[in-house]
Formats: structure tokens, sequence, C-alpha cells
């Protein structure tokens, strides 16, 4: 018997306007759209899914938008109910979670030799792929998880599952994202948030897509020998079947297991742009997608995802900057950026993550806000070289003294442990966490009448101020040391006292002479 | 103590005495010298805290045992004129006792400042500076010993380097 109809059910996480939390099912979803601010739950991973989700289910709904005029009618007149209802009654019987000829998201018939965990689904309990520090879920007896939770994860696992060694079938790949940083557009409702990230995709193209409910479910043997495909449009990337997947319903309401296999993989030698991707070009491997960076926080490379450059602007960011250039009024009130960090090659997961940017309102003028917020960041990175650069110099008068003391004497992994040092500083990370909340707060600033000269200005104030409070917490913490380590502070910090009255003047060149004086 | 080293002064012009009993206190605990308190105590006019009282005594004697005729120029705070006695020797000790001077505690504070301020003799030194600067010797935060160092290391042949290892961070 059919159960749990996704349409219908209370599945989907959102915040309505007046700030009230609920769930809803694909048809409320949709219908509420406009009283809906935005699809939350704790995973970065899930909302991203579900985003996905329904973009496919509207992409499919409408057979469109297929050009800028289509998705600008609707932006502006709204999503047609009717339409989305009647696709959705078509496809009624194929978005039960349960059912014994299509259950949604999984495979029919496919009985795996071993039962896993329902945790198999979920990044942040998976203990075959990472051991996640604070997960203390037993994954041999998890306990049961509701079938709304079961569902969101089945789609976050489509969309974010890695490679692994183990399967039952043949080896699976990544799922066709899976590693890279999402973008995700938010308008003030998940309607706007919807139309800004429904990337048109051409007629003839659109005509081709299929979203995985359409199809009937892949057969068995077929996956368990490897099938191949390549991507044919928007809803069928949205909705690909990296997994094969079999949830164990045991009649008691909720999930505890499930069949976990390979699923089906892209053609070889295939590229597909997604919508919610960066890019940026690799001599030898092409176009590859933005990832996040164990080091590197994503606001540090934050210019390289604004048009104008050498790397590829993600499709949905476009798409949301030609809608609201006719209506300003409705300007996106940010980039959800999210994702997972995953080891290279390997399917562990460092960290997953989600950070709101603003995008800059100066992008409705077709001006090079790009060039700006790119000279900012540099500025940015130079100083935190120097910053750097004292702190090596700090440890290493700590670790070494004496004749030995000039870097050219130094032995490699001393050199290593310096730097291991340096890396692990405070200061560092007072600077870049600091400098992080300044950033979002500058992208502010980039009105449509923006002064160039002035955001400068005030952004090297922000990098001097931080780098000063910087330098002296770390002044602080030792100069309370013994006279080795205040020997090795004031040894130091020359290039820092240099770098603060070079970013003095720079700033005092920037801001413009008081009238009459 | 703004003024002591004036009035020790004039008091050096009035009493020839002066300097040599001051001198002779360095032998002594700082404050433990009898003969010294005729020049001392009145400018202390009741002082009941007994660590402003000793560095008094302590850089009375390192004054008068410094002091020569005309002066040597302008005076100049400890650290840098360690740094100045650095640049004129070029003895490689000089760091290491101004290390040790740094890292005093207050017993060993009077002797390594007598050895320090003899190892001065050609240097002009800041006797109120110094003083004011002991006074706070143990201050928490060691604001002194870091104003010292900071003298000393900024005011010497700056043998800096930049990092020669800065990883260009890698893509994943």
């Amino acid at each position: 018997m059919s159960r749990f109809s996704l349409i219908d059910e209370k599945w989907i996480p959102v915040r309505f306007l007046d700030g009230t939390r609920g769930e809803l099912g694909i048809q409320d979803t949709l219908m509420r759209a406009k009283e809906i601010t935005a699809i939350e739950d704790p995973s970065p991973l899930v909302v991203a899914g579900l985003h996905r989700f329904l973009l496919a289910v509207l992409y499919r709904a409408l057979e469109g938008p297929t050009d800028i005029d289509q998705a600008k009618k609707l932006f502006r007149d709204g999503l047609p109910n009717e339409q989305i209802t009647a696709y959705l009654n078509k496809w009624r019987d194929r978005f039960w979670l349960f059912d014994e000829e299509y259950p949604f998201g999984q495979i029919p018939g496919f009985h795996p030799k071993e039962w896993k965990a329902w945790s198999k689904l979920a990044a942040e309990h998976n203990a075959d792929n990472a051991k996640v520090l604070f997960d203390h879920l037993d994954v041999e007896s998890p306990g049961p998880i509701a079938f709304s939770a079961a569902a969101r994860w089945l789609l976050a696992a489509q969309t974010f599952d890695l490679a692994v060694a183990k399967s039952e079938f043949v080896q699976p790949l990544d799922a066709p994202s899976a590693r890279a940083v999402f973008f995700i557009v938010l308008g003030a409702t998940l309607h706007e948030t919807l139309c800004l990230c429904l990337k048109p995709q051409a007629k003839h193209i659109s005509q081709g897509d299929s979203a995985l409910w359409e199809r009937k479910p892949e057969a068995v043997e077929a996956l368990r020998r490897g099938l191949r495909r390549t991507i044919c449009g928007y809803a069928d990337l949205y909705t690909w079947r990296s997994r094969t997947i079999a949830l164990q319903d045991e009649g008691c309401g909720a999930i505890r297991r499930l069949g976990f296999a390979s699923g089906v993989s892209r053609t070889d030698g295939t590229t597909f742009t997604d919508p919610m991707l960066s890019y940026q070009e690799n001599q030898s491997l092409g176009l590859v997608p933005l990832k996040f960076r164990e080091n590197r926080d994503f606001w540090r490379d934050f210019d390289s995802v604004l048009p104008g450059g050498n790397s590829k602007t993600p499709l949905v960011i476009e798409n949301a900057i030609s809608l609201c250039r006719s209506e300003k009024d409705r300007w996106p009130i940010g980039v959800y950026v999210c994702g997972q960090k995953t080891k290279s090659g390997q399917a562990k997961v460092d960290f997953w993550r989600s950070t709101l940017f603003v995008l800059p309102r100066a992008l409705s003028r077709e001006v090079d806000v790009r060039s700006s917020i790119r000279s900012i960041l540099v500025a940015t990175e130079e100083t935190e070289s120097v910053l750097r650069s004292a702190l090596w110099n700090f440890y290493r008068f700590i670790l070494i003294r004496g004749h030995r003391e000039k870097s050219t004497s130094l032995r490699k992994e001393e050199r290593a442990q310096i730097s291991t040092m340096a890396d692990a500083a405070a200061p560092t990370h007072i600077y870049w966490s600091n400098l992080e909340s300044a950033f979002h707060h500058i992208l502010s600033e980039y009105t449509p009448d923006y002064d160039s000269e002035g955001i400068h200005s005030q952004w090297l104030k922000s990098v001097r101020d931080t780098l000063g409070k910087a330098w002296e917490q770390h002044r602080a913490s030792v100069s309370m040391g013994d006279a080795w380590a205040i020997r090795a502070l004031v040894k130091a910090e020359g290039p820092v006292r240099a770098k603060l009255k070079e970013l003095d003047e720079e700033i005092l060149k920037l801001t413009p002479a008081m009238e009459g004086t | 103590m703004s003024g002591f080293i004036e009035w020790l002064e004039g008091l050096n012009k009035k009493d020839t005495k002066v300097r040599a009993v001051l001198r002779r206190s360095l032998a002594f605990d700082p404050g433990a010298f009898v003969p010294a308190y005729p020049y001392v105590e009145p400018f202390l006019k009741g002082e009941n805290n007994s660590w402003r009282r000793e560095m008094l005594y302590l850089v009375a004697g390192l004054w008068a045992a410094h002091w020569r005729e005309g002066g040597l120029g302008t005076p100049m705070t400890i650290g840098k004129a360690c740094a100045a006695h650095w640049a004129a020797t070029g003895s490689t000790s000089t760091e290491r006792r101004f290390i040790t001077l740094l890292d005093s505690d207050n017993d060993q504070l009077p002797h390594h400042l007598r050895q320090m301020v003899a190892l001065l003799k050609d240097q002009p030194i800041d006797f109120e500076a110094l003083l004011t600067g002991l006074v706070y010797w143990n201050d928490d935060r060691k604001r002194t010993q870091n104003a010292w160092a900071q003298d000393f290391y900024r005011n010497i042949q700056d043998d800096m380097e930049t990092e020669p290892t800065i990883q260009e961070e890698k893509t994943a």
C-alpha cells in the first residue's frame, strides 16, 4: 500500500513570514511560497537538496522557463498555481515514499545483501566515511527516524554522496556536484528565491529534460552492472539518482534500515554546467567547480563568483541579477553559500558549511564591482602575509637562539615546525574572523551609487584596526613571558609596525581633504 | 619620583661627599646603608612603600657611580644606552647581559643593574627614566621590561629577515 505522499504530508521545514516554523508538503510549499521566508534545516546539505528538488518540480511543471522573459514573468506575477497543481496531480502516484512500483527516489525490488542503518544517508552520522566529532549516534543501532526526516536525508544523499570503495554493485562515483560550493540566491520569500534560482534553459533542452519521478525506476540488474548516462537538463541534474536506495518500512511509522548501493553515473567526458556552482579554469582539467578549502574561508575568494573575471559566475547569480535589474526593489537579500569540504579523492567530509553573503546592489548597474572587491581582498591578503611573517619570526626567535638565528641556518624540520606554530597562532585567526564580519558589512556598502575610494578607505581602516588589535592581543599574551619571549616579540614586530604606518598613509591619501582647511 | 636626580645634583653641588657615600651604598642592599639616609630620606618625605624606597636608594647609588664631570651627553633610556654600547663596542655579550637583566627578580635586580651601569660607563643614562621603570618592575604585564626591550631592539642594527617559506595554499 502506498504511504507518505510527499505532495501532501508535512516534511519540508520552512519558516513563515511571521517567524513561525513548520513543515509542509510539496503542494503547500509551492502554493504558499509567498508566505514562506525560507527553507530551514540544521543541515546545509538538506537545505541545498530541498531547493534543488523544488526547482526540479518547477522546471517540469512549468516546462520552463525557457527564456529570460518567461523567467521575468514568473518573478513578477508569481507561480502559476493551477499549472503546478495539475502537474502534481498528474504525477501524484510517483511521490509516495513507499510504493510497490514507484517508491520516491528509490529502486523497487532492491533487496540488499545487508540492510544498513538509516544513518548511511546522513553525512553527519555516517561512520563509514567519516567519524564525526561530537556525534554520539550508535551507527549499528541508531534508533528510528520519521518518514519526513528520511525523505529529507534521501534528497541530501542523492545530491552529496561521495564515492566509496564499498558497494554491492560497481564502485559508485561522487554525486554530480557533491564536492562543490553551492550558491542559492535568496529572495525575501521562497517564491522569490525559487524564481531567482530558476535559471532558464533553452527550449530544446527543456523538452528533453526529465525528473527522477517521471521515469520508470532503473532495473536493479542494470544498476548492478553500472549504469551510465548523460545529464539531459536541470531537472535531471537536480534529481540525479546517485545512489540506489531502498528504505525499509517496518510498519512502525519510522525508518531504521535501508538498502544502499551505487546508482547511475554520468557518462565519461560529458560536461554539464550546474547553475548553482561557480567554475574556475584549470589548465589541465578545464573548468572545475569551486570547492571549499580547509585553511581558507570562502569569503576570501568572494570576488571570484562575481561577474567579470576569469572564473564562471554561478548561473543562478547571473539569473538573479538579470531579473532584478528591472525590479531593483526586489533585489536578493543575499546568497546562501553552502556545501561540504571533502578530502581530495576520498569519501571523507572535513566539514560542511553555510554562510549568507550580501549580493552587492551595485551589480544592478553594469559596473565592475568585482575589481573593487578584488582590490580590498588583495590588500587583506597582503596585510595578513605581513602578520604571518612577523609571527613566523616570533616563533623563530623563540625556538632558535644565538648564532643560528639567521633563517638560512635553519633546518627543514625547524622551518616546518615554525610554520606550524605560526599557522596555529591566535593573531591570524583573530585577523580573519574579525575581517570576515567586516567583509559582510562592506558588501552592503556596494550600493548602485557606491563610492569606490570611500569603500576602499573604510576597508583599509578595518584592516589596519584588525591588524593592530591582533598584534596587540599577541603582545599582551606574550609580554608577561620571560626576557626571551619579550625579545622575540620586539624583534619580530618591526614589519607589523611598518605595515600599520603604510596603511595609515594609504588611508590618508584616500581621505578627501576637508573643505576650507 | 620626578625631580630625584635634580635633587641629587643639587646636593652634589653643595657637598662633595654625596657621591662617595652613595657610591659606597651600592655594596649594601638598597636602603641598608645608613650614611646614605641624609641624602635620600628628605626626598622620600615619609614614603612607606618599601619597594619604592629601595629603588630610590639603588638609583641614587647608580647615579653616583656613573656620574662624570660635565656629563656624557643627552641622557638615554637604559635600553637605548645598551644598544649604543653594543654599536660602539660590538661586544656579543651585551645582549646576553641585557636579557639577564630583564629576567632579574627583585633580589637579583640590584646586582645585575650595577653590572650593567658599570658596563655603560661611556653612555649617558637617563636615571629619572630608570627610576620610573624600576618602580614598576613588578607590574603584572611587565611593562618596564617590555619598554626596555623595545628601546634596545629598536635601536640596534636590524637584522630582520622575512619569512623564507610562505607556502602557497593549494586548492583541494
